[in-house]
């Protein structure tokens, strides 16, 4: 067990989220009942065997406080594949995805317990920088959060700052390329991120993400302040970066996650109930509460 | 997320216009099998003239499954009750327009009554009803055994059209004066056989419904499940036209 202090490592890249929202804590840590639908030790539908997995998460607990708010999650995330965390309000998606960049540490007074691998190295071991995992590890947020600099410089700063020596321009472009805004920003990239549109912005934000070069993105909500075209270009740009990336995406929207996503993992109350690929999980869920929750009967 | 409340009350109407029709298919069946056993042309010209309530129910059906689709957007098991009722709607009013072929030949057997009462038809028709009925009672009550047991049910009907089908052909072979109401027996044999089809599809489409599992084609699918094997059958049919020979 860890218990994680205030740490004044900032990574630099992307910056500091926002304390827990008062809905992604589980208000008791507990569930009132055992339910019939208790998922198994392992709930990852089986993949290809000659395909290693990016993330192994091994009976994950988390705690903010004395809150349990993620309660054993064991699952694994496939290369190249797009993978969203659904559930209700407070069930510890957005927690989850946190762990997986150890952005939840800059979290005073959290604890966590169990194992996270990327590609088979332990990231919250002793001897992991964290700086290196969020590197690694990128995150894009609900809302597009655009430094008030011109858009070269929002993609070109994460490089810069961890000492990038390449190609800068080669590199911005590959970004706004691979984020699918090259387009529609190459003959104004030194006016402001800030006149862009919001799904421009947002789009800006992942091409900033890309530009580390990570291997996983993990994005949280990244679509939902954004209008429905906006929303598809988004998605769309989602859907090009699985080629490349490995994606963990939050959203409260069942039907992007049924857009989207190749696999599916429903979560509630701190617990794994059901992962699948999303076609199984959108059509013939395993789990009654899986069931419950997708047909919109509770949540 | 689904307004819960609201695509209930979608549900429910679907569901509503759905026991509907399977209530008029179930009529126009008896409708067209008494006026053949009883050689009825009045009632064969109403059965015939009753299909385009049926034709019209279909549509609206359709309307209201377009409807919640685009409207609702369900998932798993509403989803699968709308690919249902799709089908078993496309199902009743194809049994519907076989009604009404059945009834157009009651003007061609009524030269010949008795020559119907020599084949399996009336047990046939009697089969083939209590299929109806009870894949109509499946969907009204979700129930998959019921379901099951229909399916199963449709090879008997099979084996009887085979048999029928010989009877009627021997006839032809041994010279029988009444050849082309022998023909007609034969289109009758076959809209039987039909319907008990579509019951049986009706069926299918059920338990795909409560168990999100696809009956059909089984040899071509590759996830073959033991637990498919259908119930022995020990439910007599309703030997409503049986009785009446």
């Amino acid at each position: 067990m860890s218990t994680n202090e205030p740490t004044d490592d900032a990574p630099p890249s992307p910056p500091a989220p926002s304390p827990a929202s008062a809905d992604e804590a589980t208000p008791d840590a507990r569930p009132q009942s055992t339910r019939d639908d208790t998922p198994p030790a392992d709930a990852s539908p089986s993949a290809e065997p000659s395909v290693e997995p990016k993330l192994n998460i091994d009976d994950l607990h988390f705690w903010y406080s004395d809150n349990h708010a993620l309660q054993g999650i064991t699952m694994d995330v496939q290369p190249n594949k797009v993978t969203a965390l659904i559930g209700p309000s407070g069930c510890g998606k957005s927690t989850l995805l946190r762990c997986l960049n150890r952005m939840n540490e800059l979290i005073q007074g959290t604890t966590l317990e169990g194992t996270i691998l990327v590609d088979g190295q332990d990231i919250y071991a002793e001897d992991t920088d964290p700086v290196m995992v969020r590197r690694r590890v990128g995150m894009v947020f609900q809302k597009p959060n655009p430094f008030p600099k011109t858009i070269y410089k929002n993609v070109a700063w994460g490089a810069e700052i961890n000492g990038y020596t390449g190609d800068v321009d080669a590199l911005v472009e590959r970004s706004l390329r691979q984020a699918a805004l090259w387009d529609e920003v190459k003959d104004q990239l030194h006016t402001s991120a800030l006149n862009l549109s919001g799904g421009q912005q947002q789009r800006l934000c992942i091409a900033r993400t890309l530009a580390v070069q990570p291997d996983v993105v993990l994005m949280d909500e990244p679509a939902s302040a954004l209008d429905p075209i906006a929303t598809s270009k988004v998605e769309e740009t989602i859907t090009e970066l699985k080629k490349d990336y490995t994606i963990v995406i939050v959203t409260h929207n069942m039907q992007q996650a049924s857009r989207i996503s190749d696999e599916t993992a429903f979560l509630y109350m701190g617990r794994l109930v059901e992962m699948n690929p999303t076609d199984e999980l959108f059509t013939r869920p395993e789990k009654d509460r899986t069931e419950a929750y997708v047909t919109g009967r509770f949540g | 997320m689904p307004n819960r409340s609201s695509l209930d009350q979608e549900l429910a109407s679907l569901r509503g216009l759905i026991a509907d029709m399977a209530n008029r298919v179930d009529e126009q069946f008896a409708g067209a099998m008494n006026a053949l056993l009883q050689g009825d042309v009045n009632l064969a010209e109403q059965v015939v003239a009753a299909d385009d309530a049926i034709d019209a129910l279909e549509l609206r059906i359709d309307q209201q499954c377009e409807r919640i689709l685009a409207l609702h957007a369900p998932v798993a098991v509403d989803l699968r009750m709308l690919i249902m009722a799709v089908k078993i709607n496309t199902d009743f009013e194809r049994i519907g327009d076989h009604c009404r072929n059945l009834s157009r030949n009651a003007r061609h057997l009524a030269d010949a009554p008795g020559l119907l009462n020599q084949t399996r038809l009336p047990k046939m028709a009697d089969m083939s009803r209590t299929m109806l009925r009870e894949a109509e009672m499946a969907f009204l009550e979700n129930d998959r055994l019921k379901a099951r047991k229909v399916i199963a049910r449709d090879l008997q009907v099979n084996r009887l059209h085979e048999e029928t089908f010989e009877t009627l052909v021997g006839m032809c072979e041994d010279g029988h004066e009444q050849a082309e109401v022998i023909a007609h027996l034969l289109t009758v044999s076959k809209s039987l056989e039909r319907i008990s089809d579509h019951a049986k599809n009706v069926a299918q489409s059920v338990v795909f419904m409560v168990e999100g599992r696809d009956l059909r084609h089984r040899g071509v699918q590759d996830d073959e499940d033991p637990s498919t094997n259908f119930p022995s059958l020990d439910e007599p049919s309703t030997g409503e036209f049986t009785q009446k020979t």
